[in-house]
């Protein structure tokens, strides 16, 4: 406690000490100098002896205060003028942010418009699409009420075919009808027809071109067996004069045959397709072949050379006949239907024939005039060859017909049907004589050739199964089936000087049977 | 003033900048700067960083020291945590 | 008396004696040099207004800004012309012979002083008082504007009345007048304290010519708040505060144990120190050398600026010598 006090009392004089030398300094420093400068000051600003110094004096004070005032007046003015220098920099600053804005302002504006006319364009793409849909839409309610009609139509025409096949079985049923009838009216005929029949022989012994006749037997017995053509063959034909044979097939060759020995004697090459039908002229010196080729060739038999190559038709050729009255005359039948008139000296068509169902099978008769040609609607028809008209029409089978043939006489068409049926029309009156048809036998192409003996009182035609039948048109019932063939019978031809029957089959082969 | 005897060279004082109002961002906010430097270099080196020729400097929010000062007697006397809190702005900040 | 020592201090003023730069020097002959006295806790540059038109006639077409130089040294206008003058005239001089320039201005070694910088300094050295006093600047920032500026009127006119009157309207309670009430609420923490420690190679007996300062880097620049200790009856001296911030400026004596800390009541150490501790160096404050004996309170209260800074000079040898006793008083 007594250090504490002494410190303390230390402090307080210590204190005292400071306080003394504050005095101390103020007495030196501002104390002394203070009113010495006053006193300086005063004195300096006192007049002192004489008037005019002191006015001097007063005058200097002036000079000086108004110098002092000048200075600051300078400088007050300095500092407004660099203070207005701000201000006017400061100034156009602004003007120029103000002309920028101006800019900015103006382009935000065109940025505007264009945006608003982009509104526009879309706005009309808008509507335009908007009235483009409905237009669709009107479009689509028209094609709706469009196919609902369309089905309606269909439905009405659906049910007019109905009707239409209704008519056709009617109809059939009627032919059906009419067949049996005829039928039982030839069962009833049989014997006069016995009796007409020997009487006509005795008459047409003794009528003008007997030696050409030759009266047709019953083939019983094969004679030959030929391989003739690869892949098939098609058709054959004897000499309208001779013995000799002639066929075409598939390996697109004409070939003729010595019957008595069943020897090849010549073959006549060039056709680039198949052979499908061929024709002989009535001398015997032409061979007018149809081909696949969609065309027809004609060769001279004993040159073996090509004459024409007869072109126009668009598909293949399936049937040919030359006319009996003129060599020059030739008709062809093509899978195009039509039917063709040729001119043989040129090798041009000179009539076309249009048919609204394909022609299987067409036969000049003997003046030349008409061409009868079988369908594949079953229809047998009759055409004009100058005027290319049709003459008339017969529907002669329920189905296509396959063969046309006319006998040697010319009275009498045969024609085969995809029925199954052979059928003889008068020519003239197209009424059918008699129909031959048999269990078991079937045709076996569109183009199946069945073919009536000259004497016309043997009808003989070839089956799918391979046998070649020959029914009597006296019996008017099968007579023979013949029987050699490997496989189905396409085409046969009664010889006109021989009793003979060639017949040809799919695979080519030839049988001459007696 | 007694451990400034010690190593005085190697002290080094963590300081803060943080900007105020419309300042400038550091990216870098935390600098270490030599203890024997004055509050000067400090501005100097604010005035680099932020590009700017007049910068208000503050410690603590509060007060502008004189450039004089020493920046370890600053960090001493208001130091916070450790570093010393540099406050920096455009226009003046506390008056 | 202690009233006494405050406007003391508030009016103290130092004469100065101000030429003209030769360089600067337009009129012949050339002006006379002017005689003012400039207030310690005042700055220099505020005596611009006093002083251009004494020259102004002389000077060079330009701009100006006034500056100073003694014995070639640039002088710092932030801080207080009575320090400036305790520390780089070693003896004092009165009046003090400054040169007083307003052209090239030396920007390398002073701050830019512009239009309202002695101002702003002066109230960022008053926030930063405060913070080392109460932790935060509130009361000054809550201050209003028009009170801040009379505040640095009142400072520029040496007004102490008027300076104490806004003080006391600030809380905590602002400044340490007498006439200002004291709540142990308002009590600071710390004492702001900034010491300017100047090394001379020479005897401090004799310091008349002793080497001018050339160079501010010669000048050791601290601020050193001082804690106040919490506990009553313990009371920091002048002696504690310098053993604080440079203890190796007193001369350890043997018999004084390294225990001795800061924290030590003063009373022990005091008596200790009153023997064996001698300082040695010389302190100025306010113009005066003070005996370390003197109550930091004390000098806080009355010896500090208007800015509440207490601003100590302190002279030293370069060298520690071993000075003779006394010589610090």
């Amino acid at each position: 406690m007594e250090e504490a006090a002494v410190m303390e009392e230390r402090m307080g004089l210590a204190v005292v000490q400071a306080c003394r030398a504050l005095r101390q300094r103020h007495r030196e420093e501002e104390g002394a100098h203070g009113p010495a400068l006053a006193a300086l000051f005063t004195a300096l600003s006192r007049p002192p002896d004489g008037e005019l110094h002191g006015k001097m004096e007063a005058l200097q004070l002036e000079l000086s205060q108004s110098y002092q005032k000048q200075s600051q007046l300078s400088e007050q003015l300095l500092h407004e003028v660099t203070g207005a220098q701000a201000f006017r920099e400061q100034l156009v600053e602004r003007e120029n942010s103000i002309v920028q804005l101006q800019a900015e302002l103006l382009g935000a504006r065109g940025r505007v418009t264009q945006l608003e006319e982009e509104l526009e364009k879309k706005e009309r793409a808008l509507e335009a699409s908007i009235e483009e849909m409905k237009a669709l839409r009107i479009q689509v309610e028209e094609l709706d009420a469009k196919l609902v009609k369309a089905q309606a139509d269909n439905r009405m025409l659906i049910d007019r075919w109905m009707e239409q096949k209704m008519k056709d079985a009617e109809r059939l049923n009627e032919a059906n009808a009419m067949y049996e009838d005829m039928m039982e009216r030839f069962k009833g005929k049989t014997l006069d027809d016995l009796a007409r029949a020997q009487v006509d022989g005795i008459v047409r012994h003794s009528e003008a071109g007997a030696e050409d006749y030759v009266e047709s037997g019953m083939p019983t017995s094969l004679r030959h067996a030929m391989r003739a053509h690869d892949g098939g063959c098609s058709t054959l034909k004897f000499e309208h004069g001779g013995g000799s044979l002639i066929s075409g097939g598939h390996d697109r060759l004409v070939r003729t045959w010595d019957t008595e020995r069943g020897v090849p004697l010549a073959t006549l090459r060039g056709c680039l397709g198949s052979v499908l039908d061929l024709t002989l002229s009535h001398d015997d010196t032409m061979v007018l072949a149809a081909s696949a080729d969609h065309k027809l060739y004609l060769w001279e038999v004993q040159s073996g050379r090509i004459r024409h190559t007869l072109t126009g038709h668009a598909e293949k050729v399936c049937a040919v006949d030359y006319s009996k009255a003129s060599n020059r005359r030739a008709v062809s039948a093509a899978q195009d239907r039509t039917i063709k008139i040729w001119d043989l000296q040129t090798g041009y068509g000179v009539n076309t024939i249009v048919c609204h169902s394909n022609c299987n099978a067409v036969a000049l008769t003997m003046d030349g005039d008409i061409v009868c040609s079988g369908h594949m609607d079953g229809n047998l028809r009759l055409w004009d060859v100058r005027s290319g008209k049709s003459a008339s029409e017969v529907a002669a089978h329920g189905q296509g017909i396959t063969s046309v043939s006319l006998s040697k006489s010319g009275n009498a068409i045969l024609t085969s049907g995809r029925d199954n049926v052979h059928t003889i029309f008068d020519v003239r009156t197209l009424e059918a004589q008699a129909s031959f048809r048999a269990l078991g036998f079937r045709v076996a192409t569109n183009w199946s050739r069945s073919c009536l003996s000259g004497d016309e009182s043997y009808v003989s035609a070839g089956s799918i199964d391979g046998s070649v039948l020959v029914w009597s048109r006296r019996l008017n019932e099968t007579e023979n089936s013949l029987k050699h063939h490997p496989s189905a019978v396409l085409a046969c031809a009664w010889s006109n000087v021989r009793r003979r029957l060639a017949s040809a089959d799919k695979n080519g082969g030839i049988c001459i049977w007696e | 003033m007694a451990d400034a005897s010690s190593a005085p060279a190697a002290r080094k004082v963590v300081v803060f900048f943080k900007a105020i109002g419309d300042a400038p961002i550091l990216k870098q906010s935390k600098f270490k700067i030599g203890g024997v430097e004055k509050f000067a270099k400090v501005i100097e080196f604010l005035r680099k960083q932020v590009h700017r020729e007049t910068l208000f400097v503050y410690i603590n929010s509060g007060f502008s020291p004189n450039p004089d000062e020493n920046i370890w007697d600053l960090f001493e006397n208001f130091g916070i945590d450790g570093k010393l809190v540099v406050n920096y702005a455009c226009s003046m900040a506390w008056g | 008396m202690t009233v006494q020592a405050r406007r003391h201090v508030w009016m103290g003023a130092i004469p100065l004696h101000l030429h003209l730069h030769s360089s600067e020097v337009t009129s012949l002959p050339a002006p006379p040099p002017f005689l003012i006295l400039a207030p310690r806790n005042g700055y220099l540059p505020l005596l611009v207004d006093a002083i251009r038109p004494h020259f102004n006639s002389a000077l060079p077409p330009g701009s100006d800004t006034i500056w100073f130089d003694y014995e070639g040294l640039p002088l710092k206008w932030n801080i207080p012309t009575g320090v400036l003058f305790d520390l780089l005239c070693a003896e004092p001089e009165r009046p003090w012979n400054l040169t007083v320039h307003f052209r090239s201005y030396p920007a390398g070694v002073l701050s830019l002083c512009e239009d309202e910088a002695v101002k702003w300094n002066f109230i960022n050295a008053l926030k930063e008082a405060f913070y080392v006093m109460y932790g935060n600047t509130k009361s000054i920032m809550n201050m209003s504007q028009s009170d801040q500026v009379e505040l640095w009127h009142c400072v520029m006119k040496g007004d102490l009345e008027g300076y104490d009157r806004l003080a006391a309207r600030v809380k905590p309670a602002f400044g340490f007048g007498a006439n200002v009430g004291r709540s142990e609420v308002g009590k600071p923490g710390r004492i702001p304290m900034r010491m300017y420690l100047r090394m001379v190679d020479q005897d401090l007996n004799d310091l008349f010519d002793v080497r001018p300062v050339s160079s501010w880097d010669d000048v050791v620049y601290v601020t050193c708040p001082i804690d106040v200790p919490k506990r009553r009856g313990t009371t920091l001296t002048l002696r504690d505060a310098l053993m604080k911030v440079v203890p190796h400026l007193f001369s350890s004596s043997p018999t004084i144990s390294n225990e001795v800390t800061l924290e030590a009541p003063s009373v022990m150490r005091a008596s200790s120190n009153a023997v064996h501790n001698e300082f040695n160096g010389i302190v100025r404050v306010q113009g005066i050398e003070p005996s370390l004996d003197l109550p930091l309170d004390w000098v806080a209260r009355n010896l500090c600026g208007p800015e509440h800074f207490v601003h100590l000079s302190v002279i030293c040898t370069l060298v520690a010598p071993s000075l003779p006793p006394g010589a610090a008083d």
